[in-house]
Order: C-alpha cells, then structure tokens, then sequence
C-alpha cells in the first residue's frame, strides 16, 4: 500500500516563501488564495527570542475531519492517502474550512486578477482549472506525483526542507527521516494522522 | 508571532440569521401542535397561529443558508451524506418539516382534506412533523458541535440552549403574531396569550440555566471565546443582546403575562414588545455563537501557533496599482 506523505525539516526551512510562490505558479491560484503558507512565530523571552518558521499545507490526515462533515461527498481521501476536494460535487457551504483543524482550507470566492479588469494570459489558462464558490486546497500536486514527479514546493524548496514519498514503507526516505530525527505531527491530541511531518528545529531558525 | 485567539471568519451573519429562523420556525410550530392538543376553543387561534408561521420561517431560513453557499444551484446535492454529516442531516430534517408542516397547514384544502375525515391520520402528521421540529431545533447544536477545530462550539450543552431558545423565540413570535391579529380586529381570547406566557417563563429560566452552564464550561476549554463574549469584541452584543433582550425583558414580560392579571390591552402590548425584543434577543445568541468561535492554535511539540488565517485581504495590492496606474 502507497500512503503519500511530506517530511519538513524545520532546520533547514529559510522561510523563504519560495514553496509559496511555486504553489501558487503551479495551480495558479486566484490572488489572495494560497494553498501553502509559511508562518513565522517567535519563541524565547527578550534577548533570548528567536524567529521560526513554519510551513503550513494540507495536512491529507488518515481521520480527515473535513470528509467527516462533507455533506456532498466532495471530500474524499483517495487509496494512496491524498485528500482530494471534487469541484463538481462540492456546493461551496465551508463546512470543511471550519472542520479543518489546520485551517488549511480556501474558498474560491470571487475572481481576482492581478491587475485589475485584466487577465494575464497565465492567469486565463489556469484559473480553468477551479471552480468560482467552491472549496480549494492542496492535492499534493496530483498530477505531477501521478506522473511520477515529487510536489512543486518539494522540487523548488531552496533549502532542500522537504521530502515526499510513502510513508507505509519502513526504507523510504520520509520514514526514515521521521524515524531517525524524531519526526512529529501538529495537534496530535486531535488524533487526525496528518500525513505531513515535521523535523524539529533544534538550532534551526534565526537566532 | 504568536497572536491573540482570532475568532472565526467562515460563516457570518447568514448562517446565524438562518440558525435563528429555522429554530423560531420549528419552535412555533411545535408551540402550536401542543397547544392544539388542549382541544379549546381559547388556544385554537393561538394554535393556528403558531403551526402558520413555522413555514415563512424556516422557508426563509432555509433561503438565506442557501444564499450562502457558493454553488446555489447544486443545494440539493446536500442531502446525499446523511449518516456522517451534519449538514446533511440538518437539510434533510428541514426539508421534512416543511413537508409535513404543510400538510398540517394545509389540512382543509386539497389534496390533503381526507385527513380531517381521520382524525388519527391528522394526529400523526402532526406528531411527525413535531418530532422533525424537535430535530431540526436540535440539529444546530449538533452542527456547530461537530467543528472539533473550534471547542467553544464543540460542547453537548449547544443542542440544548438552540432548543430551548428556539421554543423561546417559537413563543415569542406566536405572540407577536397574536398581538398584531388582535390589534388588526380577528377574535380570539387572550387567555391563551397567558397560557403561552407561563409556558415561556419556564422555558426562559431553562434557557438561562443552559446558557450559563455552558459558559462556566467552556471557561477552561474555550478560554478565549468566552473572553471575546464577556470582556471582548462581543461584549455589547452578549450583555445587550442575549442576557438582556433575549432573558431579562421577555423574563419579566411572561412573567407580567403569566402573574399579574392584566386587561386585554395592556396584555397585547406586552405580547408585541416582548416579541420583538425576544426576537432580536434570539438572533444575536446565535450572533454571539458563531462569531464567537475561535479556532484552536497550532500545536508544535507543545508550542502554541496561531492558525493561518482563513481570509486574505488583498486591498494593499489594489490600492498599489491603482496608484501606479495614476503615476
């Protein structure tokens, strides 16, 4: 059995927004939505503080929380563990985007260009592909791991942060990672499973 | 950074407008069946009263989450998930009751006059359609509290308080609908009004027993709305709307109504007012509800990070532009 996972090593995320942008070309999300994001959190007390970053995506949990509440069937998590939003089912109520425990969720509310009363030529071309008043997230890049490619935020990662791969195979690199550098979940107490791991930081972060 | 508990931007002043209406709807109707049941002629205009205002309500209710939806077209797709989700069964336990709610309201015309001819057959659409007030009064509570994300909604305390402010509100529209009946010259004794207002009153001590259980509860888990209701951004609309309009003045009205005895004119124009203060009093519970929920924090190895936000605001990019157009 495949279970498609993501492995983020705190360490070496830069907090560059780089997975961000590469997001954003790769789906060409309408302006104001992204399905990856990079926030920044401060930890320590004055003068010992220091700047981490955490990137934050679809979490594709093996409990989904947003399929639970789904009323459509929209929502649906596939065999090989990736959470999928079916924009012909879903009726836009964001049932999930409350559901979801990592506030990954974005609705498509209005087109938005980027220049105003204009459409790029990138911009008609990609926003095909959604559909106004329905939920959106990230897929992991179905179609690029369908043909055998890694997630676009993985490949442009500058600091080489990310890992994908299975995570039910004990000799993959994410499972190794998870199990050598002591890899955690977000919320854990809310017994989802994400499929998205971290490494810690340790010295990582900007001091 | 870590910032302080945002509430949530999901769902808004629809979807509490809707929560609202669909439980006064409900609620009226289930106020008018059981009064029905006493079987005077007192309580029978009260009684048709009620039954006819459970459809414009939840009629209108019903229109306005549909507004809400980003694809209005497909809403009927919402009934297909009935055994997991929520919403599902919401849609499907409204839609029934308005089905059955109009049979019972359209008793005496065709199609459905046989039913007068069996009185048995009349009862139990009538209890149907009560049973299916009662769910869909309930089935609010059990929406919100399947949002695990959001602890303040997350309680078994919720489905209580929307039922017993729904019969509440269910009350007070009946009166308002009575007093304004009355005053535009129908017949119907007043006595019932009383009967009404002596229920409510225990309805409305129950309602306020719930509400403040409640937020004792949620102190510890949902800290930080319950400060958003009582100290924060929605303190006036707590305070002012919900303990006030929504308990106090209809408390002491029904309690004028049920206690005192009052000629039939000063007995109406508490009838009207406590309607309309107990009506608003019923949206802004929900008001306070919904936009009272706040999300939990991110939870890294034990540090607290607030969730990203669920809106993007984009206005700065425009703004930019704009001036560069002009430039």
């Amino acid at each position: 059995m495949v279970r498609y996972g993501m492995v983020i090593d705190l360490k070496r995320c830069l907090g560059c927004d780089t997975c961000t942008m590469a997001c954003k070309a790769a789906n060409a999300t309408t302006r104001g939505i992204l399905w990856n994001r990079v926030l920044k959190y401060e930890t320590g007390k004055y003068p010992h503080v220091r700047l981490n970053y955490l990137p934050v995506l679809c979490m594709h949990c093996k409990e989904p929380e947003c399929e639970k509440v789904c009323p459509t069937g929209a929502t649906s998590k596939r065999e090989d563990g990736i959470v999928v939003v079916d924009n012909e089912k879903c009726v836009g109520c964001r049932y999930c985007m409350l559901a979801c425990v990592y506030a990954s969720r974005t609705f498509y509310e209005e087109v938005r260009t980027f220049y105003p009363g204009h459409m790029t030529r990138f911009e008609q071309t990609g926003y095909d592909r959604h559909r106004l008043g329905t939920v959106e997230k990230c897929d992991f890049c179905l179609e690029r791991v369908q043909a055998g490619q890694e997630p676009s935020c993985v490949v442009s990662c500058t600091g080489h942060a990310r890992y994908f791969g299975n995570l039910d195979d004990p000799n993959s690199e994410v499972s190794r990672l998870i199990k050598e550098r002591k890899g955690f979940v977000l919320n854990p107490e809310m017994n989802t499973d994400p499929s998205v791991y971290y490494l810690p930081s340790e010295s990582g972060g900007r001091d | 950074m870590e910032r302080a508990p945002k509430t949530q931007e999901v769902m808004g002043w629809k979807v509490a407008a809707s929560l609202f209406l669909i439980a006064t709807g409900a609620g009226s109707y289930l106020i008018g069946f059981l009064f029905g049941l006493i079987d005077s002629a007192e309580s029978m205009t009260l009684s048709k009263l009620a039954v006819i205002l459970g459809v414009p309500f939840v009629l209108v209710g019903g229109c306005l989450l549909l507004c809400d939806m980003g694809q209005k077209s497909k809403f009927y797709h919402m009934i297909s998930r009935p055994g997991s989700s929520w919403m599902s069964r919401g849609a499907f336990f409204v839609t029934l009751f308005l089905v059955f709610n109009l049979i019972h309201l359209f008793t005496g015309i065709w199609p459905t006059t046989t039913l007068l001819t069996y009185p048995a057959l009349y009862f139990m659409v009538g209890i149907i359609a009560s049973i299916l007030a009662v769910l869909t009064l309930g089935y609010t509570g059990f929406l919100l509290g399947a949002v695990k994300a959001i602890p303040f909604w997350s309680s078994s305390f919720l489905p209580w308080l929307f039922l017993f402010s729904g019969l509440s509100t269910g009350a007070m529209a009946t009166s308002l609908l009575f007093s304004v009946y009355r005053f535009a010259g129908g017949e119907a004794s007043v006595q019932s009004l009383a009967g009404l207002a002596h229920f409510n009153f225990f309805v409305i001590i129950l309602e306020a027993i719930v509400l403040f259980s409640y937020l004792g509860v949620m102190k510890s888990r949902g800290a930080g709305s319950v400060k958003t209701l009582t100290r924060g951004k929605l303190a006036k609309a707590f305070w002012g709307g919900v303990v006030f309009a929504a308990l106090i003045v209809p408390f002491v009205i029904e309690a004028l109504k049920s206690f005192i005895p009052l000629s039939t004119a000063p007995l109406l124009v508490l009838a009207l007012l406590g309607g309309i203060v107990g009506l608003l009093g019923g949206y802004m519970l929900r008001h306070v509800v919904v936009y009272g929920g706040t999300r939990i924090p991110l939870n890294v190895q034990g540090q607290r990070v607030a969730p990203p936000p669920e809106k993007y605001e984009t206005k700065v990019i425009d703004s930019d532009y704009q001036s560069f157009q002009k430039a």
